[in-house]
């Protein structure tokens, strides 16, 4: 007998705002723009209220509802927020605007399960829901050939991933004999955890698009149209981090000593490899897609960190740095890949000379844009600067100091690429380019979200607490 | 406790109102100026009126609190460790002063720029804040921060208003410095979490007394590599004569006058100071072994960056390239006043510090008004000639602090230099034992190269026969020359009345001394 338990209520929300949106979009056809635009924030924004309202229901075997599940459900939905203002200026032209919308609130359900998971069904589940909305929402611009081949290698990609995923956990099954998270290991059980860490942990790597598993992500990026791209990198992601940590922090923490130094790895080869192939470009969306990887690279430094040691401080301070480079991507990244679609919009292309000038052609709009440059190179006073803060420091205080010195190079080497966007951007611009439109909900969201890159990095100690008590909860 | 805001304003002040002379001077540049200056005027002012209020009149550290007077702290991130706090002492508030001063000079000599200028005004603005929270942060996370916080500006301002090969020089620029912050900032880590953590510097101070000398030891060569690349010394030294050579002549000035300060005051506030508590086995860090190897280590880097870039300054056709390879020659002689680690030593190299912080931006000003007065807005030594002829006043300041650069007596840097030469025969332990006497011996002879690459300029630029690349060139404007003849009153004031200063260092030197 299944009761009811306020931890469903986000879910209610949800699913009503699907429905909703559907209804509207089928009667209203092209009046319902604005309309599904309108009701998606409102439902995104009323989810959030109810995620805060749903916290510390009570925990069953299949879901808990603690502090993880509120950070990273509500990271999920505000960072939608900006796929719903990017969608609207792309697809003010198209039909079924409210599917897309459909679309990308069902993945948030599905994140929203992954985060408040307690065993490997649900969790498991919950992000193949995502999964799979997501494969449908890269397929939303079919028309291109671009897009169809972008569809095409993340949807194999990302089932291949899965697949192993699923084969991981059952080699977990086997190890433990339960689904249960943290499970303690049957006896003379170790090659079967090796094999599991070792598929789980590949498979993970597909979806954060660490080293060696990166291959799609330059392509997808490329290809996908500008909302699925602002998605998969401000929301999807987070999401596929939440996962993540729900199957090594919490799943498999018991084996920490044995994914730590895989981790280690996984982070060292992604600073590397996404620092130097994002030199050789010459397309900003190629160096951000590389960009990413790096900073997925960054963010694995904690993982591995967290691993690495048993030492509760050491574990509070990788989770902070985890918890506020993600929410540092959100922002700048964001702010970045916006930014880049503006210019894609004005001047066709996201070659790096399509930038020159534009300092001097709209000053507003390139100071959001230069901001959140700075916040990826990790310069202070930005969040992305006190991300890499806390994620070196955590590396060097688990006596990872191989892996800080790594992300140090790697950081100096990304210092070229960015500069690079910025040192084009204060040259004097042609003649006959051209202004720099600006659709207006856009510059507001590039403004608020590079005023957030700054001042969170001032008020970060409310980040720190809530990753001390997100560290508490974890076994 | 009590809480002074004094340097809070002094912090604040410029980085608030950057964002104005931005808005207001896009449209009429004139406003931009204006607040810059006033705004650089006042700070100026007021770091003098806090200098002579605080540290000149007798022994005033019953106000201070941790050892720092005008001291300001408040809780930033606390689950951290991390604080928000500033204050001066001895070694920070002569330099505080200087960075006013320099950044007060290089403004006026900036008012020959027209483009954009309301940025290269704010951008001024915001490196003035970044510079004094460097000096003045008490805390590590705070002290970083205005570390980094200086790259962003000056990277801007070699691009966007240098010479012709200005953008490989900020780029790299920017790579070298922050790679080496970068490791700077894992060695900072290392202190935090071996002595307590927290960032707090007092309070590391005295916790970092029982940490054992060899992770001290390495801690010590971590941050030692981020502060001597802005030093910047051999073998890290090759970003300066691009980066100087490039920015644009106010630019070159903050950057020998203070950017490479920094990487000296970081050298003395990190081990130098942090570690004068140590007491392990009845003796400081640097007099243990690990101290002992650390300081002959330092001292031939010191010898090396003080004799090979003064031999590269004597075959250099461009003006500011040479200033830029005897900048690091000088900072050699500082590196040396510290491996000496004795009272003398320490102060000499202090002073060394300023004395260079006053006589270096002179140099590059006049190198800039020498390139904006000839036909071809060229600095070769080659092709200019004969200056003293057409703009005496110039040429005469050029000679005055050519001279006080090359270490003549009766100017400022034949104090420092001399200082940190007795030091080293003094320090009978280590350098002037019988088994390294030849550095401080070498030291002293390679002074014979500066004098002759100065000399050997000041006799090809300033009296040889006129060329005609200046045969237009008319006497400096005010804005010009004024700002270098308040420098070359200064290097004069300071080379006959080192008192003025150097007591206030003796005592800080004499605190870390054991």
């Amino acid at each position: 007998m299944i009761e009811y338990s306020d931890g469903w209520l986000p879910l209610i929300v949800i699913v009503a705002g699907i429905i909703v949106n559907l209804v509207l979009d089928l009667i209203l056809r092209e009046r319902a723009r604005e309309w599904v635009t309108s009701v998606t924030i409102f439902i995104l924004v009323a989810t959030s209220f109810a995620v805060i309202y749903s916290k510390g229901s009570a925990t069953t075997d299949f879901f808990r509802y603690e502090t993880f599940y509120s950070t990273f459900s509500l990271i999920g939905l505000l960072s939608s927020l900006l796929v719903v203002i990017v969608a609207w200026k792309e697809y003010r032209h198209e039909l079924d605007l409210g599917v897309f919308y459909s679309l990308l609130l069902l993945a948030n359900a599905g994140g929203m399960v992954v985060a408040s998971s307690n065993n490997f069904i649900p969790l498991y589940l919950g992000y193949e829901l995502v999964s799979i909305t997501t494969y449908a929402m890269v397929a939303f611009r079919k028309r291109t050939r671009s897009g169809a081949e972008a569809s095409l290698k993340i949807f194999l990609l990302g089932a291949l991933s899965s697949a192993i995923i699923v084969y991981g956990l059952s080699m977990y099954y086997g190890a433990t004999g339960t689904f249960a998270m943290n499970a303690p290991a049957l006896p003379s059980s170790e090659s079967l955890q090796f094999a599991a860490i070792a598929l789980i942990a590949a498979g993970s790597g597909f979806k954060i698009g660490l080293v060696p598993f990166h291959f799609w992500i330059a392509d997808v990026y490329s290809g996908a149209s500008s909302s699925m791209v602002t998605f998969l990198a401000a929301s999807s992601k987070k999401m596929a981090f939440a996962f993540v940590f729900q199957l090594f922090f919490v799943g498999m923490h018991s084996w920490s000593s044995s994914w730590s130094l895989l981790f280690a790895g996984l982070a060292a080869l992604s600073m590397l490899l996404g620092n130097i192939a994002a030199v050789m470009q010459n397309n900003v969306m190629r160096i951000l897609a590389y960009s990413t990887i790096a900073q997925a690279g960054y963010i694995v430094i904690g993982v591995a960190a967290y691993g690495a040691t048993a030492n509760s401080s050491i574990q509070q301070a990788a989770i902070a740095g985890i918890l506020i480079h993600v929410i540092a991507h959100v922002l700048m990244k964001g702010a970045v890949l916006i930014a880049t679609f503006v210019v894609i919009d004005n001047f066709g292309s996201s070659d790096i000379d399509k930038f020159k000038g534009l300092f001097h052609k709209h000053p507003v709009f390139a100071s959001t844009l230069a901001i959140g440059l700075f916040s990826l190179m990790g310069i202070p006073p930005t969040l992305g600067f006190t991300g890499k803060f806390f994620l070196f420091y955590s590396a060097v205080f688990a006596d990872l100091i191989w892996l800080a010195v790594i992300g140090v190079i790697g950081s100096a080497i990304s210092i070229y690429y960015y500069g690079r966007i910025m040192r084009i951007m204060t040259e004097k611009p042609d003649e006959n380019t051209g202004e720099v439109r600006v659709f207006l909900p856009i510059l507001i969201l590039l403004i608020l979200l590079s005023i957030l890159t700054l001042i969170l990095s001032v008020f970060s100690e409310q980040i720190v607490e809530v990753a001390t008590s997100i560290a508490s909860e974890f076994p | 406790m009590v809480d002074y805001m004094e340097l809070l304003i002094l912090l604040l002040t410029p980085i608030v109102l950057a964002l104005f002379a931005y808005l207001f001077g896009r449209n009429n540049p004139k406003i931009a100026k204006i607040i810059a200056l006033v705004v650089v005027s006042l700070t100026t002012i007021y770091s003098i009126v806090l200098w002579i209020v605080h540290f000149l009149p007798g022994d005033r550290m019953d106000n201070a609190v941790d050892g720092f007077l005008l001291h300001f702290s408040t809780d930033w991130i606390p689950s951290a460790g991390i604080s928000f706090a500033v204050g001066v002492d001895g070694l920070s508030m002569p330099l505080i002063v200087l960075t006013q001063v320099i950044f007060l000079v290089s403004i006026v000599s900036s008012f020959y720029i027209t483009d954009q200028e309301a940025t290269f005004y704010a951008l001024m603005l915001v490196l003035l804040s970044a510079v004094t929270g460097t000096f003045m942060a008490l805390d590590l996370f705070l002290f970083y921060i205005a570390w980094e916080l200086v790259l962003v500006p000056m990277f801007f301002l070699i691009h966007i208003w240098g010479g012709p090969e200005r953008k490989y020089a900020a780029i790299k620029f920017f790579i070298y410095t922050h790679l080496a912050s970068l490791l700077m900032l894992i060695g900072l880590f290392l202190i935090y979490i071996n002595a307590g953590h927290t960032f707090y510097l007092p309070e590391l101070k005295t916790n970092i007394a029982t940490v054992d000398y060899k992770t001290l030891s390495t801690i010590f060569w971590l941050v030692f590599i981020g502060f001597v690349t802005k030093f910047p010394q051999v073998p890290v030294h090759t970003w300066l004569p691009d980066a100087h050579v490039q920015a644009p002549s106010p630019g070159s000035a903050i950057l020998a006058g203070l950017l490479l300060k920094m990487g000296g005051y970081g050298l003395m506030r990190i081990p130098f100071w942090l570690y004068s508590e140590t007491n392990q086995g009845g003796v400081t860090f640097f007099e243990s072994d690990y101290g002992k190897d650390i300081r002959i280590i330092i001292a031939i880097i010191g010898l090396v960056s003080m004799v090979y870039p003064a031999f590269i300054a004597l075959r250099q056709d461009d003006l500011k390239r040479m200033i830029a390879y005897s900048s690091i020659s000088h900072m050699g002689i500082v590196l040396l006043g510290l491996a000496a680690f004795n009272e003398l030593g320490l102060t000499a190299a202090m002073y060394m510090m300023i004395a260079h912080g006053i006589i270096s931006p002179g140099l590059f000003l006049l190198a800039g008004i020498i390139e904006h007065h000839t036909k071809n807005h060229t600095r070769s030594i080659e092709k200019v000639g004969g200056l003293a002829h057409k703009m005496p006043l110039t040429g005469g300041l050029f000679v005055l602090l050519a001279f006080a650069s090359a270490g003549l007596p009766g100017l400022a840097g034949f104090v420092a230099e001399i200082g940190v030469f007795i030091a080293m025969f003094d320090d009978t332990d280590l350098l002037g034992s019988s088994t390294w006497i030849w550095i401080p011996i070498l030291a002293v002879l390679s002074v014979i190269v500066t004098a002759g690459y100065y000399l050997w300029a000041i006799e090809r630029v300033i009296f040889n026969k006129e060329t005609e690349e200046i045969e237009d060139a008319v006497p400096a404007k005010w804005w010009e020359s004024g700002p270098i003849i308040v420098l070359s009153i200064l290097a004069l004031v300071f080379g006959l009345i080192p008192g003025l200063v150097w007591w206030v260092l003796d005592q800080w030197s004499a605190s870390i001394i054991p």
